[in-house]
């Protein structure tokens, strides 16, 4: 057999049926059957309301039923026929013209678009070679015999039909009206199975309890980014939580075993672009479990909640160490959709008589790294790699070099001089160039070299596949665990200190606890990262819950007050038992399923970029009065002042 | 898509765990983590054993039990075989694909399977004859594995395993993700059978 005989890379049994399922069921994707999707009986969606069906669902099979379909007008061929819309989809609706029927005529003619209206009539087949296959309900039209106009609607800001572009912060402005786009109600409808989906799974299949955490709080440590609730207690103020943290623990303490919550977070990310100051995760907290136990529940929770039409999900995930992905990827997200892994050339320039280069090596964490960009040359033009090389320097400081491979397998770069022949072939070789592949190269500090290296690798791989290379797989889905991170970091403004990686209640590994002591910064932690397609979509650790443990990491190496966070500490030394927990970024991951760029096509009334509502106008001012009761008084920062004057 | 056609109460999800215990250890009896691979289970151990969650009733196990019913869910009951002879013809080829080939099959049970198919399907299209069943579609996951490392000049060897398998993986829908196995049409070595 051939040499790369692997027994080990065959199918499960379980991963097996779920291709065979596939098989079974596939049929063509069709976005308007999502609301059937998983569910157990189709839902009755006409339950309760004015109507017999919706605009979505009529077929040849109701031709001759009497229906009454409530919808909005999409379209008006004057006084003929008009397309009427709901949640669901299209229906065509014939406009009586004879003079019994005036009334009607009239009253719909004279409905702008938009109007919302009820209509009853009789279904019938569309005249031969007028069907329209591309609409479900295409084979059919209704006959209108009674209208109602339930309301009108006024000249609109925009037109709802998806092709016309308007511009986001109009789009903002009228929610309400971006809402009826198919897009958004796609988007919203499918976030809500997913959520559905993640409960039956949690809460039937594995006994989770799902408990509501309270969003009045106070500060906790390193929790410089909460918003403050006034209180009425002078000088005393609530704080809206980041995350649940405390409260899971507290939960788990209390003998819950299990929890989880669909939770509201909060952060005042101040003026940062494209955040959301409230959004939501799958908040997740387990008792005597360890990392592996929380990995395998999300890989399920995650297999049994992902839409068919874009899976299916293989696990498990493959897992890499945090050192791994800062080597081979420059990141702790590796994107491991494509190559172009960071590659050690140290040995490779060593040996070369370049002065600056040898003296870097010479440094402890000194060394030489390259990617290499394949068809770089013809896809990337001259600026493009300027624009790379400035971006490194502006943003990490680093210099970076490039090396283009000629037709001939020759080398261009300003290095070839100190390059001799053998020196050159052994770069090609290492770094397995092709003729028109461009290799940048870096020298320096390693994590610098590589978060630089990282970083140009992602922006080539968006020219690569601007310029027109077929790069990253769209329909793609790669899964990754990251692990064995650092427990502490040195701080940015002050390397000399240390603040968590994750959050101060992450416990060390069982392997490293002897270190905590001695040396810190070599203490590996038990938190575990998920990413997905390079983009981050989940985190979470395996807790210290011995008290004293948690109170030397707070005290003796945070240097934090322990005093603000007693209560849990004292939980801690009542009996806590082992735990550990995750949390799903739930808008990134619903964006990820359905391909938006944005979050904010996934939560149905989002803040603009600044953080504004722009719909609402929020933040809004108010009244010194109503500061009263909180002992309050706004400080007007010395420009706000005159503008107020004038 | 899946329980719309078939209006029962069902949801699916597999839950597995290794064979260790000699398999049932009771699903969904509450024992913690969330019941699927055991620790401490290597790459080499017993095939795990697949259950079928349902919300009324008690559990389906095993991957041929699994697979004909969801093939009896989806109303497409001719991939079982249609006649009496047809059908037993399948279910053999089920058993023989569970027992015969397995992730810890060692080369010399896999070239033995290579040798009985290829000669099975010296005079046949199919497994189970003219028609196609299911007994091709696990046969081609179940082997996907094997065929994808195997030399030109094996795959030229088990000539007519490499037929049907090229075949079963141009059918509609059946490869999805997995790789595309390539078969060179023109004979490079053998001139003779």
């Amino acid at each position: 057999m051939a040499p790369g005989w692997a027994a080990g890379r065959s199918l499960t049994f379980p991963n097996m049926l779920r291709l065979v399922r596939r098989v079974l069921f596939q049929r063509g994707t069709e976005r308007a059957r999502l609301s059937s999707g998983w569910v157990h009986r189709a839902p009755d969606v006409n339950s309760f309301a004015s109507r017999t069906n919706t605009c979505g669902e009529l077929r040849a099979a109701h031709v001759g039923q009497e229906v009454t379909l409530c919808g909005w007008i999409q379209y008006q061929r004057q006084g003929l026929f008009l397309v009427l819309r709901d949640f669901q989809g299209l229906t065509q609706i014939i406009i009586p013209q004879d003079e019994a029927h005036s009334h009607v005529r009239k009253l719909l003619s004279n409905a702008p678009v938009e109007s919302v209206v009820r209509v009853t009539g009789i279904v019938s087949s569309r005249p031969p070679g007028q069907e329209n296959p591309k609409m479900p309900t295409g084979d059919i039209e209704v006959k209108a015999e009674t209208a109602e106009v339930l309301n009108f609607c006024k000249k609109l800001p925009f037109e709802i039909k998806d092709f016309i572009k308007k511009s986001e912060a109009l789009r903002m402005q009228y929610r309400y009206l971006d809402l009826r786009s198919s897009q958004l109600q796609y988007n919203l409808r499918l976030r809500s199975q997913v959520v559905m989906r993640m409960r039956e799974y949690l809460c039937n299949h594995h006994g989770f309890v799902d408990v509501e955490t309270p969003t009045l709080f106070k500060r906790t440590p390193g929790g410089a980014k909460e918003f403050l609730v006034p209180s009425r207690e002078a000088g005393k103020f609530y704080s809206l939580p980041q995350s649940p943290q405390q409260f899971k623990q507290l939960l788990m303490i209390g003998g819950l075993d299990r929890y989880f919550q669909v939770a509201r977070c909060y952060r005042d990310e101040g003026s940062r672009p494209d955040r959301q100051p409230e959004f939501t995760q799958i908040d997740i907290e387990m008792s005597f479990v360890d990392q592996a136990g929380i990995q395998r529940l999300i890989e399920g929770l995650l297999q049994y909640s992902w839409p068919e039409e874009r899976g299916p999900i293989m696990t498990p995930f493959p897992t890499m160490t945090y050192d791994e992905a800062l080597a081979d990827y420059g990141t702790d997200k590796p994107d491991t959709r494509f190559g172009m892994k960071i590659v050690d050339i140290s040995d490779t320039l060593r040996r070369l008589d370049i002065g600056f280069v040898q003296n870097v090596l010479t440094y402890p964490h000194g060394t030489a790294k390259a990617i290499c960009i394949p068809q770089g040359a013809r896809y990337l033009k001259h600026k493009d790699l300027e624009s790379l090389k400035e971006a490194a320097k502006s943003r990490f400081n680093q210099e970076i070099m490039d090396v283009i491979c000629r037709p001939d397998g020759s080398l261009k770069s300003l290095l070839t001089k100190f390059l001799g022949e053998e020196q050159q072939s052994e770069l090609i070789r290492v770094l397995n160039m092709q003729v028109d592949d461009v290799v940048l190269l870096a020298v320096g500090d390693h994590k610098r070299v590589c978060s630089a290296l990282g970083s140009l690798r992602l922006e080539s791989a968006d020219l690569l596949e601007a310029a027109g290379m077929v790069l990253r797989d769209p329909a793609a889905l790669h899964f990754l665990w990251v692990v064995d991170f650092p427990l502490f970091l040195p701080k940015e403004e002050n390397p000399s200190e240390l603040e968590s990686a994750h959050h101060p209640f992450t416990a060390p590994h069982p392997l490293d606890t002897d270190l905590l002591y001695s040396d810190p910064t070599k203490v590996r932690s038990q938190h575990y990262d998920l990413v997905l397609n390079g983009s981050e979509i989940g985190g979470g650790s395996i807790r210290i819950h011995n008290a004293e443990q948690q109170r030397f990491v707070l005290e003796k190496v945070l240097k934090e007050d322990s005093e603000v966070l007693s209560h849990l500490l004292e939980a801690l030394e009542f009996g806590a038992p082992p735990h550990g927990g995750i949390a799903l970024g739930l808008d990134r991951l619903i964006s990820l399923i359905v391909g938006s760029p944005s979050i904010r096509d996934v939560i149905a009334f989002p803040k603009s970029f600044k953080g504004r509502d722009l719909m609402g106008n929020a933040p809004d001012y108010v009244t010194p009065e109503e500061l009263e009761p909180y002992h309050i008084h706004v400080s007007w920062p010395a420009a706000e002042t005159e503008a107020k004057k004038n | 898509r899946l329980l719309a056609g078939g209006g029962g109460g069902w949801s699916f999800s597999t839950r597995c765990f290794s064979g260790k215990d000699g398999g049932r250890r009771a699903a969904g009896a509450g024992r913690g983590g969330a019941g699927l691979t055991r620790e401490g289970a290597g790459p080499a151990e017993r095939e795990q054993i697949p259950i079928l969650q349902t919300n009324s009733g008690p559990g389906l196990t095993g991957l041929i039990t699994i697979a004909s019913h969801l093939v009896k869910q989806a109303k497409k009951e001719q991939l079982l075989g249609s006649s009496a002879e047809e059908k037993a013809v399948v279910h053999q080829w089920l058993e023989y694909r569970v027992t015969q080939v397995g992730r810890q099959s060692s080369r010399e049970d896999t070239r033995t399977v290579l040798k009985d198919l290829n000669a099975h399907l010296e005079d046949k299209v199919y497994l189970a004859g003219n028609s196609f069943t299911l007994a091709d579609i696990l046969m081609y996951y179940g082997l996907h594995h094997v065929m994808v490392d195997l030399t030109v000049q094996e795959k030229e060897i088990y000539l007519n395993v490499s037929r049907w398998f090229n075949h079963i993986q141009h059918y509609p829908g059946v490869r999805q993700h997995l790789t595309n196995v390539i078969f060179i049409k023109n004979r490079l070595y053998t001139s003779a059978h």
